[in-house]
Parts: structure tokens; sequence; C-alpha cells
């Protein structure tokens, strides 16, 4: 079309795949069809990508001085980097094309001239859009490989140590005074009945003796900018009040205090000191003031604490602090929080309905009550208590999913509770009981095994009768009884839900997440550490309700995750990414809006490494300013114009380079014959063709369009599918008001194997033409 | 819900239209289809009619959810329902087996189908009187009749044009709101 330097010299191959291709497809004639074109040196072999096919192609880049290559052979998904290896020892890796046409042609029609005429159509595409192939360089980004931790939980620990152990600098942020996470309450932990405590604890002195881990206790990320490698977090310190290095964690102070406050680690169970050691073996284990409580620091008054300490650690003059960091890569680790239940049916308010963490509490013998089962009212031990299930959870007023982890670690509880109170009734009320994970059965056997009462059901509503006394009642769906039950105290696997921290870094770093606020992965299946923004990995709790086990899994995944993108301080990216023309570029903002990877800066300068290239950008610039190298507008229509010169009896299917191709190459080894009519052309992802691309073919003579998007939800960039969806029904309007007709173009999502579909819907595109035709 | 499935207690089976006629009312309604309760039951054990007269609201809806539909219209259990909300309030799904059974009663009714205990004598009290019951003999708890002028309670006012009255109610429950 243009920007043409000199006329291209462009070698093609033509593969006969044994008799795969040749028998069906006329090689002979091909050739001899090509030839005519006198830019073009066209080649044939028995198999193209055995040895002496390769070094025929290699003889002839050198010999006829060819600058472009078209392949035309199996599809690129079996011998695409075979091809590309020998191409690029001459030519710059980009400098070519393959045309299918084994899966896509001579494997799906059995009329050997119409198979041809196809063939000779996808090869004339191929060698049209490679004509305004231009060389794509690599370009060297660098990289910091010092690494930020936030959340000290599980996860984040873990994190930290795997990635310290590789000798990565890691910055560990914790909001708390002591790291540990809700890990540190739990009493015991599913399916060992290990104290959770000495599981933790050298966990966490390893992390605060590790030469590599920095870490940063009473602090939050407040400011986060920067790109992929190159990130820039601001942390904002909270007072202590004490000297780290000086206090010996004696604990005098915490004895004088005259100051009583709420103790958050004991979640309401017990009260402690404005100035207090956060936890038994909290690590650093020194002592933290309370700003808001200490008659020091908000009246000027006191000081005891001051006076009495032998370490003279006390400073209460300290201010607040903020550092800026620098880092290649990001773990979120915040963590999750329980789900306060107050003003439901659930009773929250009652003293004597508490929450399993409340019970983690007081079954530590560290904890509140010395490790005994109390009624928080009155301080005695219960003769009935009841484990409800899913309070919160499975719930569409409240959360939507299942929390995971209450199955087990009501069962465990229960379990202890029956050790712990032998003459006690204990029952549980659940719906289901799910067990799903190694060893998880055999410990829900041996729970049944305890006399512990289980009662298939929910109560609607927990009551108290004029003494203040529980109540409920519940239909038993295993006996078929209604029953009344009076529990003394009354424990709630309430729901989990992301931690204020999650939600806020969400929101900080851009990252997606879903209707419960919890972090998305890149992909839920393929991808679960990974996020949108390269170099933002998401481990623990903070993506989703779920075990020690499944944390540690998570942690150590995205340190080798981590790793692996910053094991060099730079790194070669191939420059398969978006291109801004400033020169046309009018700053309207669309791209920025549409891309899902923050890779476009709000000076208009694309961040390679962020790019995935997938395109959505082209399809909304209304001026063609940005562009995918790898698939410009002029590449894409050159490839149309040249399948509609040779054959304009065609329906153009757009398919995903995944999904849609994938399908189509399977209708292909499955042999499933379809019209010679249909004519594929790959895109990195339907999200990149704009209403023009949709409408393009037609003004050219085709007679259908099909878009072949992956399946809803399923988009391997997000929400292409859902942006082509949208574009689909603009393009219709225009087709209706050039009369060309809106039902010819149609949108399609195919998933991955299913070469049937892809069969059916070719089927029933031809068979509408053949009735206009017909007309 | 196919022919595959037999009840084999009184050789029923499924009713697909009938089901989707019922998801078609409660959409109406704004109302998820039987199909999404996953039967925690919590509606059975706050069901106020459970209490006395065992209705098991979860286990209408999944004779609902199964498609014996038929089974649920003959049944005169739905007819205790005192219709409280409770298990449209409390559903965790969202879910309405209060709203279901309203559905199922209409049905019933234009079926033709006899409504069961005082119903029929209810109805008539409110065609005659608009009241469900004599409103002059208020009985407590023990069965003894008052006199709401013995309680000093204020008299009522009945309808001055009998027939009039008895018309007006029936096109009311026959024609709907808007015809009056």
């Amino acid at each position: 079309m243009n920007n043409i330097d000199k006329d291209p010299k462009i070698g093609v191959f033509l593969c006969h795949c044994g008799d795969n291709i040749a028998d069906t497809v006329k090689i002979k004639e091909l050739k001899k069809e090509l030839s005519k074109n006198k830019e073009l040196v066209v080649k044939d072999h028995l198999f193209m990508c055995s040895e002496s096919g390769q070094n025929l192609i290699l003889k002839t880049l050198t010999d006829e001085n060819i600058d472009r290559v078209v392949v035309a052979s199996c599809s690129p998904k079996h011998h695409w980097n075979i091809f590309k290896n020998c191409i690029q020892q001459k030519l710059n890796p980009h400098m070519w094309e393959m045309a299918n046409i084994r899966e896509q042609c001579s494997w799906v029609h059995s009329d050997k001239d119409k198979a041809t005429k196809k063939a000779l159509s996808l090869i004339t595409g191929a060698i049209n859009k490679v004509k305004h192939h231009e060389p794509i360089g690599t370009k060297e980004v660098h990289l910091n490989q010092d690494v930020l931790v936030i959340g000290a939980g599980i996860a984040g620990m873990h994190a930290s140590l795997e990635l310290a152990d590789k000798n990565f600098h890691v910055y560990l942020v914790e909001k708390s005074p002591s790291i540990g996470g809700n890990m540190t309450k739990l009493g015991r932990t599913f399916p060992t009945d290990d104290c959770s405590m000495c599981t933790v604890s050298p966990i966490m002195n390893e992390v605060n003796s590790h030469p590599n881990i920095e870490l940063m206790t009473l602090s939050e990320v407040a400011d986060f900018s920067g790109r992929p490698g190159e990130y820039i977090a601001t942390v904002s310190t909270k007072p202590r009040y004490v000297d780290p290095d000086k206090c010996t964690g004696c604990g005098l102070c915490t004895e004088k205090c005259p100051v009583s406050i709420p103790s958050d680690y004991e979640l309401g169970l017990k009260e402690t000191k404005a100035i207090h050691i956060p936890f038994d073996s909290c690590v650093p284990e020194i002592a933290v003031i309370d700003g808001d409580s200490c008659l020091k620091i908000t009246k000027g008054k006191c000081g005891v604490c001051e006076k009495i300490c032998p370490a003279d650690a006390i400073e209460y003059n300290q201010k607040p602090k903020t550092r800026k960091l620098k880092m290649g890569a990001v773990i979120v680790a915040t963590g999750y929080q329980q789900m306060d239940l107050s003003d439901t049916e659930y009773n929250y308010e009652h003293p004597d309905v508490i929450t399993g963490l409340q019970l983690e509490r007081m079954i530590t013998p560290s904890g509140p009550t010395g490790g005994k089962i109390i009624c928080p009212s009155n301080g005695q031990e219960p003769k009935v208590i009841t484990f409800i299930q899913c309070a919160g959870s499975r719930d569409q007023r409240y959360r939507e999913y299942c929390s995971n982890i209450c199955c087990m670690y009501s069962v465990k509880n229960a379990k202890i509770a029956r050790s712990k109170l032998p003459h006690a009734v204990i029952n549980m009320c659940y719906i289901d009981l799910r067990a799903p994970g190694r060893r998880y059965e055999e410990y829900y056997r041996r729970f049944r095994e305890a006399d512990v009462k289980m009662i298939m059901g929910r109560p609607s509503e927990i009551m108290e009768d004029k003494n203040g006394k529980l109540y409920f009642d519940i239909f038993d769906k295993s006996t078929d009884k209604f029953l009344q039950i009076k529990p003394d105290l009354i424990v709630l696997a309430t729901a989990l839900e992301p931690s204020e921290g999650t939600k806020k870094m969400a929101d900080l770093l851009h990252l997606q997440y879903g209707m419960d606020r919890f972090l998305s992965p890149l992909h839920v299946k393929i991808a679960p550490v990974d996020t949108t923004n390269e170099g933002i990995y998401i481990v623990g709790t903070a993506e989703a309700p779920k075990s020690i086990q499944a944390c540690i899994t998570d942690a150590a995944s995205a340190a080798s995750r981590t790793a692996t993108l910053l094991k060099e301080d730079k790194s070669m990216i191939d420059l398969t990414t978006a291109e801004i023309d400033l020169e046309k570029c009018t700053k309207c903002g669309k791209c920025i809006e549409e891309c899902n990877y923050s890779a476009i800066t709000d000076n208009y300068e694309i961040i390679d490494i962020a790019c995935r290239g997938c395109g959505k950008c082209t399809a909304v610039c209304p001026e063609g300013a940005i562009e995918i190298r790898h698939l410009t507008n002029n590449q894409l229509k050159a490839q149309i114009d040249g399948i509609l010169s040779v054959d304009p009896d065609t329906i153009i299917a757009y398919v995903t380079e995944t999904c849609g191709y994938n399908a189509a190459d399977i209708a292909g080894t499955s042999r499933r014959e379809y019209s010679t009519k249909v004519k594929i052309v790959k895109l990195p992802c339907v999200g990149r063709l704009s209403v023009d691309d949709m409408i393009y073919p037609f003004e050219k003579g085709a007679k259908r369009v099909m878009v072949v998007a992956c399946p809803e939800g399923l988009c391997h960039y997000i929400d292409g599918d859902a942006a082509a969806k949208e574009k689909v029904q603009e393009a219709k309007k225009i087709l209706d008001k050039k009369n060309i007709g809106s039902e010819k173009l149609r949108f399609v999502p195919i998933v991955s194997p299913d070469g049937i579909k892809f069969q059916k819907i070719c089927q029933e595109e031809a068979a509408k033409i053949k009735e206009v035709s017909n007309d | 819900m196919t022919d595959s499935v037999t009840d084999l207690f009184n050789m029923t089976k499924p009713e697909k239209e009938k089901y989707e006629d019922l998801v078609k009312e409660l959409g109406v309604l704004g109302i998820e289809p039987p199909n999404i309760c996953y039967q925690c039951s919590k509606c059975t054990s706050g069901c106020e009619a459970m209490k006395l007269l065992e209705l098991e609201p979860h286990s209408i809806m999944a004779s609902a959810k199964a498609g014996f539909i038929d089974e649920i219209m003959q049944s005169d259990l739905i007819w205790e329902c005192i219709g409280c909300y409770k298990c449209k309030e409390r559903c965790p799904q969202k879910m309405s087996p209060v709203e279901l059974m309203y559905i199922i009663k209409n049905w019933s009714v234009s079926s033709g189908k006899q409504l069961p205990g005082d119903y029929p004598k209810i109805l008539q009290g409110i065609l005659s009187t608009g009241y469900i019951q004599n409103p002059l003999d208020v009985r407590d708890k023990k069965n003894n009749t008052w006199n709401r002028n013995s309680l000093g309670l204020p008299g009522l006012k009945r309808p001055i044009d009998q027939k009039k009255f008895t018309e007006a109610i029936s096109k009311l429950a026959t024609e709907g709101l808007g015809e009056i």
C-alpha cells in the first residue's frame, strides 16, 4: 500500500508435507501461478521443516538476496520456531509470515480445485502482509533487583525468605507493630493439630535476622509509582515512641502504665496497656506506645514509663517518618480480616456469640483465658457450645463466596473443645462439610469419632430470652426434626473478607479486583500469582480465602516469578509491543483508558516491559496513531486485500491466536470439512479489531465476516472479547446504514478445543451465502 | 427434568413446562429460579408455620426444583404459610419460598381446586362483611367471647349497601385493582 522503500524480494516456500498437503492442494499449479509475479522466488519441498528443507530456505535467502519470507505449510503451532530460527540466521526474525495450508486448508477440504484456490488466496494474503513487515528490534531495560513485600503474615514472610535466600534484597513492610499476621493468633492448625505459634515463630525470627531482609514495622505503603523493573514506593512509618535498639522487652513499663486499652491482638477478649509488648514471642519483641491513648503523648501528663524504663528506651517525641524506596518487583501479601457480623440475624452483639478466631485465642495456652474456653459474659465454662458454619459466607446478602477454611478449622476447634470440656454438649450446624485437601477427609473422619452432634441446617436467627440467654430454632434435615437449641456459647464460622490493607493496595497499585474486593490474578488457572501489572504479584488471602498451606505455595510461587523477572539487572525485551506516533496523537486518552496493563504513561510513552501487545489500544485510537508493531493496520488490510484479490467469494474469520486459531486447527486435525469460502485471519486478540477493521473486508468484496473470540471471561488479555463485542454492535449499525446488512457480521465466542463448533459456524455462514445467491 | 425420571410413590413425572412458568412468574417479581436454591433449609428453621403446622419451605423448594409442581399444588401444606416473609428476608441465596407458594396458590385457585380448612369460610366472610371473622365476637385464648363494647373498643362500621359491597369485593377479586 505505501511506505515500502524498495521493491521487496519475497521468498515463498511451499511445503508438500509428504502428501498431507500435496494430495489436496495442487502444489505445481500453485507454484506456476505464484511464479508469474516477478517479486517472488517460489520453491517447494517434500518436507520444508526437514534439514534439507531448511537448507533450501537458507540457500535461497543468500543466493537470491531475499528480504522477506512466506512459508506455506502446517499450523504455526507446530513449526513456527523451526522456521523462525532458520530465517533469523539471515534476516530479522519478524520479516516472515506463515500461511497455514494444512490444518486450515488441505485437511478440511476435499475439492482439489477449490482447495488450491483457497491456498493461493491464503498465501497471497501472507505475501501482501509480509511486504509491510518491518524489522522489530529488541530493547534493553534496566531492572532494579530489590523487591518490596507488603504484609508480613505467613505468605509475605515466606515469600521474603525465599527471595532473600536467593540473594535478593527485600523490603518487608508491615502495618502492625509485630510481624506474623493472623497465624500468630491461632491456637492450633489443621490437619496436624500443630501449635500454630510453634510453627510460625521460627519463621518470624528467621525473617528478623536475615541479612537480606529489611523489616519495617508500623509501616504502610502510602504512595506508589514507576514501571515494572523500576517501581517507586513511599513508605510511611508511625512512631513507636520506643527506641528499638535500647528496648529489651522486659515489660516493666506495661506493669506500671495506668492506661488500659482493648487489645487488638486479643480481639477484644482482654485489655492491654497504652505501652505494651504486642504479644508473647512477637517480632521485634519490644514495646510500643499507643499514641492515641498514652497520657503523656495526648495530654502531656504521666511519663511513668520513661521514669521506670531501665534501658532508657522511651522517646515520646518520635515523629512519623516517610521513606522512598526503589524496587523492581512487588509482592502484595496484605491478607484478610473477619467480616463484621454486627446488625445481622447472628446476634453478634451478644457477648457469648464469638468468632472462630476469638475461640482460637481462647484455646491458646498463652491466650487471654489461659487456654480455657469460657463464656465472655460471665467467665464460666460453657455447658453447651454450638458452632454455626457459613456465618456470612455463601450468602448473597453478605459474602457470596465460600470462605474455604471454615469447615476444617471448625472441625479442629470442635475437636479441641471436646477434649477441653469432656462433659459439655457440643453441636455444629452446617450445610455441606467440605474437606478437599491432603489428609483432610481422614481428619474429618477422626473428628466424627469425637462426640459432636452434627445438625444439617442453618438457624434463621439467634435470639435471646428475657434473661439474656441465647437460643435458636433449627430444622435438622438429616433427622427431619425441628429443634430448639439453648447454647451457652456460640462460635460463628465468620466469613473472611479482604483486609483494609488489601483494599487500599488494590487502589494504590492499580490492581484488578473482583466484586468481592479480593485481588484478581492475571489468570485464575494458569497465572494465579501474577497480576495484570508485570512485576506485581499477589499471594495468600489477599487473593482469596485460603489455608496456610496454600499461602506458602503462593509465596514460593511468587518468589519464583519475581526471581525469573529480576534474575539480572537488565533484560532484553522483544518490541512486539505498541508504538505511538506522537505527531498523529491528539492525546485524547482513549488508549490509556483502554490499556489493561498500565503500559501507556500520561505522557503517551509506551512502557515496553508492561505492554503485552494485545492491540486493544489500536482499536480505539481515532487517529491511527498507536499501533502494535507485529500487526499494524497496513499489514492487516494488506493481508485481507491479498486474500480477497484471489477469491472475493470469501468469509473472513478473524480469530484469536489462542482459542479461535486452536479450534480451527483442531477442526483440521480431526478432518472436519467446511466450506473453502472461510479464510482465517489471525490476531493476538479480537480486542485488536477496530470497527473499521470489521467493515473493511466488506468494502473489498468479502461476503461475510466472523469475529471469533475467546469465551466470555476467558480472554487472555482480560476483556478483549468484551471490547470486540461492543464494536461488533457498532459495526452492525454502520453495515445496516450502508445497506450491506448487519446480519453478515457475526460475533462468536469459542473455546480452544471446540473444533466441532468451529466447523459448525463455518458451515452455517457458508450456507447463508448460498441462500442469498440462490435468491 | 426429563421423562426418564418417575416418582415411584405416585408414578408422577416432573413437569418441565410448569417449572418454566414458575420461573417466569418469579422473574416478574425479580426472584431467581428455584434451581439456585442449595437446600440449606434456613427458611424452614425460621418458618412460623413450621412450628405448629409442619410446613417445610425448603421441601417445597426442593419439589419445585425437581419439577414436581403438581404435587405442591395438590398439597394442603402450602395453605399453612402465614405470609410472614421471614424466609424471603433471610434466604442466603435471595430465593423466596413465600412468593413461590403464593404463585402456586393462585394457580391452584384458578384451576378450581377446593380450598382446604377454614379458607372457604374466611373468603365468605371477606365477601360478605369485609372481615375474615366477625369482629364483634372477639375470642381469647381460653375461647371466651368478648363483646367489643364491653372492652371499651369503638364500634365498627358495616357496609351500608351490602349488595353493592359484595359486588365490589367480587370484582376486586376477579378483575384486579385496575378495573375499580
